[in-house]
């Protein structure tokens, strides 16, 4: 059989027949050159798909374009081969799902144009909203800002609240007030005073935060930013790392710094060397559980701080349902056994029939966490409001260890002997049952009423996580 | 120096040696397991197992090397865990695939400079099925339907983008060189 690129690639896709693939291997090991040819083109399919899926999360955010790929005129060189790469024979449909894939391509197209051909100020304006407001909790603007909002590059200035900026490369921003906030383009925003905390996902790498006194610049990570009203800047890193420079003109010459999780550091507006401090949580608790998806908790429910020391395993809280987020954006391909998939409420979790979550989908996962040192404590309630809909509900022992190694965190410590809700003592005469469950009707808000006596380990939420930029989730 | 800041250290040092060693690993791992959401999950277990063996790394050696070296680890241990005890790639392979891929990890980074250039300069409609490939994740039998086209055609023009990128970075790094 004849192994030529489009068979390699086929091996690569796993879109090829065992026949196939037993040519391919033989192939393989007929000539050691043969295995770097293999080599070349996953390297160049690994490259293609990072490359394509940032440039795409980011064109995804161009939704307001209404011209189509016809209407621009191409004007950069080609690397195209023999007559056209791609005919005119593949037709694009007309179908929604179509239609958005043009709309995308469209205002990539436009977006090329726009850096390489001649620039037009119209649609400069119209393709110039890259983020959003999509969440505030008892904000006050100096002018006005609803959520939902598209900002293009403007300054915010935010007196009282909070509020969460989801950028087209999939960044989340997350101001607390008092805060005057710049954003600059979908890379670079600055932060001229307040707080902020920010998630940045790997298609997003180099996300640039400039201060009064440091340009910080994201290799991947998570972080918070405070700045004074003197320019005094505090950077803490949450997981991940970031590279800092001073920005005082007289730093010149003064190499980069890196700054990794659990470290933080300090400058000041006219400072040329940053100072290392010690890493504080506390400013960022209140920005920090918007940008994990975590929009409320009331009573005893609590979001962990940021930080490498706080995941499950490593942090305990005895007078909390401590919630840990755990991982983010994980494809769910198989089948996963929970506890709760409907709304209702749930007096015995441990009864419920067998259930699956075979979503496709991804998901992100939380673990909430209560190890009670006073077992003579009163009924406690808490409830958390999550952004996105609760799919699932793990609360047994077993079903929690089979879950861990999929939605687990990865840096968790995991007990593998009894960690679900105890199974309910027998009530004693006129009580209610103790322990309660309440996935509320829109699947976003959990309820937890424990009862005196009653150790609830752990339930692992997991929250719907799909792939949507900003443009999307607004329609 | 106290233990934790040759902790600190070590970390940095980790994380510096993982992210230029990274992308290497992940064509290694994607070349031995087809597909990419299978591939992403070993990388990461990589990922983990070399931090937690950090101490063991002689810093002599290439920490690339050292990474695959792992990586084959737990390549096989995939195809033990699907079962896959057939149609994989024998051990020889997997060391020679190794080789292969730690021998051209030294201009990893130009080629994929060039990547990114080659990819400004590419034909709209190329482009667009890529991207329906790599962002929207569609098999080629998808695209085809969406496309209103046939798989094989489909397979056959996503050969011919990659093989037409493939020709452009190696222009690009050769014009690099001569210049």
């Amino acid at each position: 059989m004849n192994v030529n690129d489009e068979l390699l690639d086929r091996f690569l896709d796993g879109d090829i027949s065992p026949q196939e693939h037993q040519a391919v291997l033989s192939w393989l090991e007929h000539k050691s050159e043969h295995v770097g040819l293999l080599a070349e083109r996953a390297e160049l399919q690994v490259d293609l798909r990072r490359s394509l899926k940032r440039r795409g999360i980011q064109y995804d955010a161009l939704d307001t374009v209404q011209h189509t790929a016809d209407s621009v005129q191409h004007t950069a060189d080609s690397v195209e081969p023999d007559d056209h790469v791609v005919r005119d024979d593949l037709r694009f449909p007309v179908s929604p799902r179509f239609a958005l894939v043009v709309a995308v391509m469209a205002t990539a197209a436009l977006l090329v144009f726009a850096f390489f051909g001649n620039r037009n100020s119209e649609r400069a304006t119209n393709v110039n909203k890259i983020a959003q407001i999509v969440h505030q909790s008892a904000t006050q603007w100096v002018k006005e800002r609803q959520e939902g909002a598209l900002i293009g590059p403007d300054t915010l200035q935010l007196k009282l609240g909070l509020a969460r900026l989801n950028f087209a490369n999939g960044v989340s921003v997350a101001l607390q007030g008092p805060a005057k906030f710049e954003v600059v383009s979908g890379n670079q925003v600055r932060l001229h005073s307040g707080i902020l905390t920010a998630h940045v996902p790997e298609s997003a790498i180099g996300f640039r935060i400039e201060t009064p006194a440091l340009q910080v610049v994201d290799l991947g990570t998570a972080f918070g930013v405070s700045v004074g009203s003197d320019g005094l800047t505090n950077v803490s890193v949450f997981e991940g790392e970031v590279e800092v420079d001073a920005q005082a003109e007289t730093s010149g010459g003064v190499p980069s710094q890196r700054i990794v999780e659990g470290q933080a550091i300090r400058a000041a507006r006219t400072s040329t060397t940053i100072e290392t401090v010690d890493f504080e949580t506390e400013p960022f608790e209140q920005a920090w559980p918007i940008n994990s998806g975590v929009l409320q908790t009331t009573g005893v429910m609590k979001f962990v701080s940021p930080g490498p020391d706080f995941v499950p395993g490593r942090f305990e809280d005895s007078e909390h349902i401590v919630v840990f987020p755990e991982r983010r954006s994980v494809l769910l391909d198989s089948s996963l056994r929970v506890d709760v998939l409907e709304p209702g409420e749930y007096r015995r979790l441990r009864d419920q029939p067998p259930l699956s979550l075979t979503t496709g989908k991804r998901v992100r996962s939380y673990l909430l966490q209560l190890n009670p040192s006073d077992r003579n404590r009163t009924m406690v309630m808490g409830q958390i409001t999550f952004d996105r809909p609760i799919l699932g509900l793990i609360a047994s022992s077993r079903k929690l260890a089979e879950s861990d190694s999929v939605l687990g965190h990865a840096e968790g410590i995991y007990e593998q002997n009894r960690r679900g809700i105890e199974a309910p003592r027998k009530d004693p005469p006129g009580k209610p049952d103790r322990d309660t469950v309440i996935l509320a009707a829109d699947k976003r808000t959990l309820i937890l009423n424990l009862g005196a006596g009653s150790a609830l380990d752990q339930i692992r939420v997991i929250v719907d996580d799909p792939n949507l930029t900003w443009n999307a989730e607004s329609k | 120096m106290d233990r934790e800041s040759r902790e600190t250290e070590s970390r940095q040092l980790f994380t510096h040696l993982w992210l230029q060693a990274e992308p290497s690993v992940s064509a290694y791992v994607f070349a031995s397991i087809a597909g990419f959401h299978d591939a992403e999950d070993v990388v990461q277990q990589i990922a983990q197992e070399l931090a937690r063996r950090f101490e063991q790394y002689d810093p002599d050696r290439p920490f690339v090397a050292w990474a695959l070296w792992i990586a084959k680890s737990r390549v096989i241990d995939f195809y033990r865990r699907n079962k896959r005890d057939h149609l994989v790639f024998s051990d020889e392979l997997l060391k020679q695939l190794g080789e292969a891929i730690a021998a051209s990890s030294g201009q990893r980074h130009e080629r994929r400079e060039a990547l990114e250039q080659c990819l400004e300069h590419l034909p709209e409609r190329s482009r667009q099925l890529l991207d329906l490939r790599y962002v929207e994740e569609m098999p080629a039998s998808e695209i085809a339907s969406t496309t209103d086209s046939t798989t094989g055609s489909v397979r056959v023009l996503l050969t011919r983008v990659r093989g037409a990128l493939a020709e452009c970075i190696q222009r690009r790094i050769a014009a690099e060189a001569e210049g």
